[in-house]
């Protein structure tokens, strides 16, 4: 078996986690022994996922940093309340990290909106949100046959709201504005593309 | 739970999920999810799953290598124990972690002498401040004493028809003197005396009066210091008659206690 106690890359993680997941609670009942190298392994496999997605959302490696140290304390902290039942221990963290960015990104806009005096303005101006990173599809493209076949299915638009919506968290109205699209279309769409994320989440379970 | 009351939750699985509830529905949505609705579990599972896709989309990065360092380090400045550290914890269930086991022990050593320097110093104090008040209860007694002789003296000195009689020394202490003073209605004397030798231990002071060709003890005293040597003082109780009945006072030195009759040298005579 291929050892990925040290490190996770591409979408190879989404086959591994569906693989390890029972290791994963194996390193977090460990961790609520207090066993420091638990935590390590943990942070070997996913801060790889979790620190591009921190830079993403804080947008500065020391905010990113910070929050990634946050993200793993917190799952060190609370690794006897982790629930089985509403996900992997993966989606847990990936969880953990996104809210905890949006809170950062909150507090931020609060500031924002305090010193220029406004009121509901979208955190990024549509010219300023980071489109898609076609190159990324093709990590995931080279590791994954399921996740490939199922992303390159899902069309850019649809992943485009998403993506406004998960690592911007730009409000479906605002969404609207930027896309330029009815407030109905954007919420169709981004079911649709839920809808094609679990579907290729589910393929890469059965995969595994 | 009815179907729609559950199809109102399934539409809070995305907003959910996305983080976009409010405080108040978030915590009711969660309240639902801990009665253990499957349906909305299953659906938020789901979507944690679906949406942990996301962050694949990103270019994978490694934090900076001091990242976790930190993020270890923080782990011990939470008083967690390594992995390294369980077995001497196990050896010992009930030891702190190992640098705490260093840490406290001097701690508690300080204390210690820190308590026994301040219980010493406490006790030098209450000591010193005893002895003070003996000093002091000792003193206020003297004082006591003396204002009581001297409102004595005062008494013996206010009568109206106090006589006196004046001593002079005789060998072996031709410099000594004194005075007696007293009132013929009251039954007390008052003896002043100076440059009498200090008397030995087992000898005192004895003070007569010649009444009718007979010696008659008046009383005992003893000079015991240099400075009662100087200036001696001593209310005596006996009665000591009209002036012209007494023939004359002396002092001589007795055994100790006194004597029945006049035995020992004179030191002072009346004129």
């Amino acid at each position: 078996m291929k050892d990925h106690s040290t490190r996770i890359r591409g979408a190879d993680t989404l086959v591994t986690l569906a693989e390890n997941n029972k290791r994963d609670i194996e390193l977090l009942k460990r961790m609520q022994r207090h066993d420091q190298e638990a935590l390590a392994q943990l942070y070997a496999r996913y801060s790889p996922v979790v620190y591009p997605l921190a830079l993403r959302m804080v947008g500065s490696p020391e905010g990113a940093g910070e929050l990634v140290q946050e993200v793993f304390v917190h799952v060190w902290e609370r690794a006897g309340r982790y629930i089985g039942e509403r996900g992997s221990v993966y989606s847990w963290i990936v969880a953990v990290c996104r809210n905890k960015a949006l809170d950062r990104m909150r507090v931020g806009a609060q500031k924002g909106r305090s010193r220029e005096g406004e009121g509901s303005t979208p955190r990024a101006a549509p010219e300023q949100v980071p489109r898609f990173d076609a190159e990324n599809i093709l990590v995931l493209k080279e590791y994954t046959a399921a996740s490939r076949n199922m992303l390159k299915s899902v069309p850019k638009p649809e992943l485009r709201i998403l993506e406004l919506s998960y690592f911007e968290g730009i409000s479906q109205s605002d969404i609207t504005r930027i896309m330029r699209m009815a407030l109905g279309t954007v919420k169709s769409k981004m079911r649709k593309g839920i809808q094609r994320l679990r579907q290729t989440a589910k393929s890469a379970g059965e995969q595994a | 739970m009815k179907t729609d009351e559950r199809h109102k939750y399934l539409e809070l699985c995305i907003p959910y999920v996305f983080g976009r509830l409010n405080p108040g529905n978030r915590k009711q949505f969660e309240a639902h999810l801990a009665t253990g609705c499957s349906l909305c579990i299953k659906e938020v599972a789901e979507l944690h799953e679906a949406m942990a896709l996301m962050p694949l989309l990103l270019k994978q990065q490694e934090p900076p290598p001091q990242i976790k360092k930190q993020l270890m380090s923080r782990l011990s400045v939470g008083k967690r124990i390594r992995p390294e550290d369980r077995k001497s914890v196990e050896r010992q269930p009930s030891a702190p972690a190992a640098p705490a086991r260093l840490k406290r022990p001097s701690s508690r050593y300080m204390f210690a002498a820190l308590s026994i320097l301040i219980i010493l110093v406490l006790a030098f104090y209450v000591n010193d401040l005893v002895g003070t008040v003996g000093r002091q209860e000792r003193r206020l007694n003297e004082l006591q004493t003396e204002m009581q002789r001297q409102g004595e003296i005062l008494a013996i000195l206010q009568s109206e028809h106090v006589e006196v009689a004046a001593m002079s020394g005789l060998e072996p202490s031709s410099t000594a003197y004194g005075k007696i003073l007293w009132d013929p209605e009251k039954k007390s004397l008052l003896l002043q005396a100076t440059n009498l030798p200090i008397a030995p231990v087992e000898k005192d002071y004895q003070l007569w009066e010649t009444k009718g060709g007979r010696s008659m003890s008046l009383g005992v005293f003893a000079i015991t210091n240099e400075r009662e040597k100087q200036n001696f003082f001593k209310i005596l109780d006996a009665s000591v008659g009209q002036k012209q009945e007494v023939q004359g006072f002396f002092v001589t030195l007795e055994a100790k206690g006194g004597a029945q009759q006049p035995t020992g040298p004179a030191y002072l005579r009346s004129r």
